[in-house]
């Protein structure tokens, strides 16, 4: 099995033959691990143990008052606080938060926007010249992203999820930092959206699962046509009238970047489109009550078998 | 006009994940839209005359090198990020602490290569798979695939992480009748099994070294 082509490339070497220079292994001990400060807070969430105040066995989950679980692993992928405007803001104004926001959220990506317009009855067509609407704005941890847009502003947390206090508190920081620069503009929609993605692990390459075991929401076919399904999506738009919120559930099987393991997405998007709030403390009240029903809608649709794999 | 407002209806109710709005490109035209990667039903053109609005998401040209390596390195902590909630937080602060280290642009020259995100995705899978390997040192190969590398005295073992979830393996060992070098290429879920025929278990675990 002696390969001396592998050998060389194996333990590299600056100035290689293939031209490009290859980063040595660094055999010096690793440093010691750093606090990040994205990873420092929440209630009960991961990275709690090993940081933050309250500590939270492995294989341990907590109830909350309000009737859901924080669980140790939690199966979030991305949860976002999006606020949406009813006036459209110029790209400059947009360039100012940017730059506001810049030390924080170091990656910066341009969102350009370019309009095509055709006309098939004679065939002729128009090309706006391109233009920014918006930024994507990354932190440095890549955990952290500032979704800004010429209607809304939205904070992304990738995970691993800090909790929901932590995660809430950041938006507040950063609004109230948008809001600086910002002129006023009346807000049209209040949204959170947590994407879970739930990953089972699974034995062999064809192996199979049933939805039904860890979903309450699942789709019903003739069993005698279809043995097995390798996708599926369902969507759901409802509203909660009692709380002026309407959701949209996205349910759908997905690629799991853990091997042996299949992946189911609980998409959650709830928002007020109606009354919204413009004071900030009635934001910060209505992002509370959403989180609440939130967790209530998550806890409804999964079964024990789910919450045993991020429990 | 709203960038949202035309894509699809159902969007225009929905909160944008950052995730999905990395993806634009999907949406140029309006057409072949999706979801969390699942096509999404599209309206047909009420209107004989229609107006699509094509977004592209660029990223900024990096000034210099720091820049790039900044930007590069983030996006590895993003794909970190997805499978976070399966490693162990402490781990993770030191897999990020050695990313730091291997991307400081204080030792980097211009035409060295970064890593390419499908070994990182490589790298990340096989640490899933094989919890009890614990990870000395990173390093990246001429290809820009990460290389993890064990030392114990003159021995010394090297992943090189690959796309598709292969790696290249190379063992370097003392043994009574002199040095044994041997190296191949493997799945990820057949390494571990591979390397156990060397008995160098001591060494791909020892505590000095990182585990997820």
């Amino acid at each position: 099995m002696t390969d001396g082509e592998h050998v060389t490339t194996v333990l590299p070497c600056r100035g290689c033959e293939t031209g490009l220079k290859s980063r040595p292994l660094d055999w010096s001990p690793i440093r010691a691990p750093e606090l990040y400060g994205f990873d420092a807070g929440g209630a009960g969430m991961q990275g709690i143990g090993q940081f933050g105040a309250k500590t939270m066995k492995e294989n341990e989950s907590s109830q909350l008052p309000h009737g859901s679980r924080a669980y140790p692993r939690p199966p979030i992928t991305e949860c976002v606080i999006e606020i949406r405007f009813s006036q459209e803001k110029e790209a400059s104004l947009l360039e100012r938060i940017r730059d506001k926001l810049a030390d924080q959220f170091p990656k910066i990506e341009t969102n350009i926007e370019q309009h095509f317009q055709f006309n098939i009855e004679d065939g002729s067509s128009s090309i706006s010249p391109s233009r920014v609407s918006g930024f994507k704005m990354t932190n440095a941890d890549g955990n952290g992203i500032i979704i800004l847009n010429k209607f809304s502003f939205a904070y992304s947390r990738l995970p691993p999820y800090p909790g929901w206090d932590f995660f809430k508190s950041q938006f507040v920081e950063l609004w109230s930092k948008h809001k600086s620069i910002a002129e006023y503009s009346r807000i049209s929609r209040v949204g959170v959206r947590y994407i879970n993605r739930i990953d089972i692990p699974v034995s062999g390459e064809n192996a199979k699962i049933s939805a039904r075991d860890y979903l309450n929401i699942h789709i019903v076919y003739p069993l005698a046509a279809l043995t097995a399904i390798d996708q599926f999506a369902i969507q759901l738009v409802t509203n909660f009238d009692d709380v002026q919120l309407g959701l949209v559930l996205n349910i759908a099987r997905t690629e799991s970047p853990v091997p042996n393991n299949l992946a189911i997405i609980l998409d959650l998007d709830f928002g007020r489109t109606e009354d919204v709030p413009q004071k900030d403390a009635d934001i910060w009240n209505l992002l509370d009550l959403i989180r609440s029903q939130k967790n209530k809608t998550f806890e409804a649709c999964i079964t024990d078998a789910t919450r045993s794999l991020f429990s | 006009m709203s960038d949202i407002d035309t894509i699809t209806p159902s969007r225009k109710r929905q909160t944008l994940p950052a995730t999905l709005s990395a993806n634009r490109e999907q949406d140029k035209f309006g057409a072949g839209t999706t979801v969390l990667g699942v096509p999404v039903y599209t309206p047909p053109p009420s209107k004989i005359t229609s107006t699509t609005v094509n977004h592209q998401m660029q990223a900024r040209e990096p000034a210099n090198l720091a820049e790039k390596l900044f930007d590069d390195l983030i996006t590895l902590k993003v794909h970190a990020s997805q499978v976070s909630m399966h490693l162990d937080a402490s781990w993770r602060a030191r897999l990020y602490a050695k990313l730091d280290d291997l991307y400081d642009p204080g030792s980097w020259d211009e035409d060295e290569t970064t890593v390419e995100e499908v070994s990182f995705r490589t790298f990340l899978r096989f640490v899933l798979l094989a919890p009890s390997l614990r990870v000395q040192s990173l390093g990246i190969s001429t290809r820009g695939d990460l290389l993890a590398g064990w030392q114990s005295g003159s021995n010394v073992i090297t992943l090189e992480f690959a796309k598709g979830d292969r790696v290249r393996w190379t063992v370097a060992i003392e043994q009574k009748n002199g040095r044994e070098i041997a190296s191949g290429e493997a799945p990820i879920n057949r390494v571990e099994a591979i390397l156990a025929a060397f008995r160098i278990g001591h060494i791909l675990q020892s505590p000095d070294a990182e585990s997820p």
